[in-house]
């Protein structure tokens, strides 16, 4: 899929956008390798997934005593409210609303 | 992105899947939850001028600055807490405390979270470390 933030296109697969979307809306600054894990399936795809978004300048990455955490850079924070603009405007975005509700 | 059935479908997919990410993450988050709170216990060290205002630093905001300054700028907060002797709700409030005098910046993952100086904290983490030096140097 493509997203334009900024005037830029970004060429994003489900595991990007996913990885976007959890870090945008979880409701913390910041996410582990495993919580991306969850994102995009397993451990390689959250690899390749973190290292991708890092390449596209979407993510930042921070390693520290042997763990990293992800943040999103302002421009990933634009993408992934395209990608939830999208989303609500195509009535998809239904399961992301329940599950911040859920455990609101 | 057109809306196209391709694109419609990937988008549905990630949107699921971050979906169902965010309700686990958010279950396992509650277990790791823990609120800040600001040491009571904090000697005014001293009071330096960066960036162009005054601080006034007390000895754990002090302590915590030169913890991370040692790790080049980047830190974990338990580090901050086995070194300043706080235990992980104080050492999170002085963290917290720090980055509302905008020294540093705190990345929170429930399970995990990392302090890393802003450029005004360094600035301020030098003019200690050099005070410091100064009042203990021998002689």
């Amino acid at each position: 899929m493509i997203v334009e933030a900024d005037g830029k296109r970004f060429e994003l697969g489900w595991r990007e956008a996913a990885a976007l979307i959890v870090m945008r809306f979880v409701g913390w600054n910041a996410v582990t390798l495993s919580d991306l894990e969850l994102a995009t399936g397993n451990y390689v795809s959250a690899v390749s997934t973190a290292a991708r978004l890092k390449a596209l300048g979407l993510v930042d990455e921070y390693s520290v005593r042997g763990f990293k955490l992800f943040t999103l850079t302002e421009l990933g924070e634009r993408v992934a409210e395209e990608l939830r603009k999208r989303a609500e405007s195509l009535g998809l975005w239904g399961p992301v609303e329940e599950a911040l509700g859920e455990t609101r | 992105m057109s809306g196209e059935p391709d694109e419609r479908r990937e988008l549905a997919r990630a949107v699921e899947r971050a979906a169902r990410a965010i309700a686990l993450m958010r279950k396992r988050a509650a277990s790791h939850h823990i609120e800040g709170e600001v040491p009571k216990r904090q000697r005014p060290l001293l009071k330096l001028e960066a960036g162009g205002i005054q601080l006034e630093v007390t000895d754990k905001q002090a302590a915590a600055l030169l913890v991370v300054k040692g790790g080049g700028g980047i830190e974990a907060l338990n580090a901050i807490a086995r070194a300043t002797g706080l235990n992980s709700k104080l050492a999170l409030g002085l963290a917290k405390q720090l980055e509302r005098m905008e020294l540093v910046k705190l990345l929170a993952a429930p399970q995990r979270k990392v302090v890393i100086l802003t450029p005004l904290g360094w600035e301020v983490a030098e003019k200690v470390e050099r005070e410091l030096e100064k009042r203990f140097s021998v002689g």
